[in-house]
């Protein structure tokens, strides 16, 4: 079964760049997120589609260059249901 | 030598247009690797229990790896290097650390080498979030 997942609405979030990692501020539960890569550009480039792993994976290598040798889609599955839990993604039905 | 070096932007050269463009490196981590701490609010203290996250030394990407007095990440061969840590370490045995007490089972030089390894553990690399999260003011 494969999920496909949305960023939480863009007007709930606050970024703010700290160097090596992102603050963000998810408006709705009042919680303050440090996000290390590839967390921050997994959102980023979600936008407000609902995708796949896989199609966020080839979103990704447009913009970033992907540390190569390792299993990307298996690292943004997991960090997509990491994410999940925290209410930053939700997972979209069908 | 294996040496953790940060990666470097690569440079794309679009022939046609004679454009050099520079894309960032994307460090995507371990599968078991987290990439998010969450802060409570108002608080300003860490919900996921920051003292009880861990830091392998040396974590996944430099798995087999010796570290030197530095912290850098060696070859078994190196003189005075030490071996990995026979486990992780806690976010609270690490602040202790970090303020002079030495790593539980360890000598004090290799308690200060696996300190130092931590000290340059770098985004997206086993511990990192974790190591990141000791630096939040509470």
């Amino acid at each position: 079964m494969i999920h496909k997942y949305r960023a939480a609405p863009n007007a709930d979030l606050i970024w703010h760049d700290l160097d090596s990692m992102m603050l963000l501020f998810h408006r709705p539960s009042g919680i303050t997120h440090m996000l290390a890569d590839p967390a921050p550009a997994i959102i980023e480039v979600m936008e407000d589609a609902p995708l796949t792993a896989a199609e966020i994976a080839s979103r990704l290598t447009v913009l970033f260059d992907v540390e190569a040798g390792t299993d990307a889609e298996d690292i943004i599955l997991a960090r997509l249901e990491e994410l999940s839990a925290l209410g930053l993604v939700s997972r979209v039905s069908g | 030598m294996k040496e953790d070096l940060p990666s470097e932007p690569s440079v794309n050269t679009d022939q046609k247009n004679g454009i050099v463009t520079r894309r960032r490196a994307l460090m995507m981590g371990a599968i078991t690797a987290s990439a998010v701490v969450s802060i409570k609010p108002a608080l300003a203290q860490t919900a996921g229990s920051v003292l009880n996250c861990e830091i392998p030394v040396p974590g996944n990407h430099a798995a087999g790896g010796y570290i030197a007095a530095d912290g850098r990440v060696v070859t078994a061969d190196t003189p005075g290097a030490f071996p990995a840590a026979g486990r992780n370490f806690t976010g609270e045995e690490v602040l202790q650390a970090m303020n002079g007490r030495t790593l539980p089972g360890t000598s004090y030089d290799q308690s200060q080498a696996y300190v130092n390894y931590i000290r340059r553990l770098q985004a997206g690399q086993s511990g990192f979030t974790c190591y990141a999260s000791l630096q939040m003011p509470r």
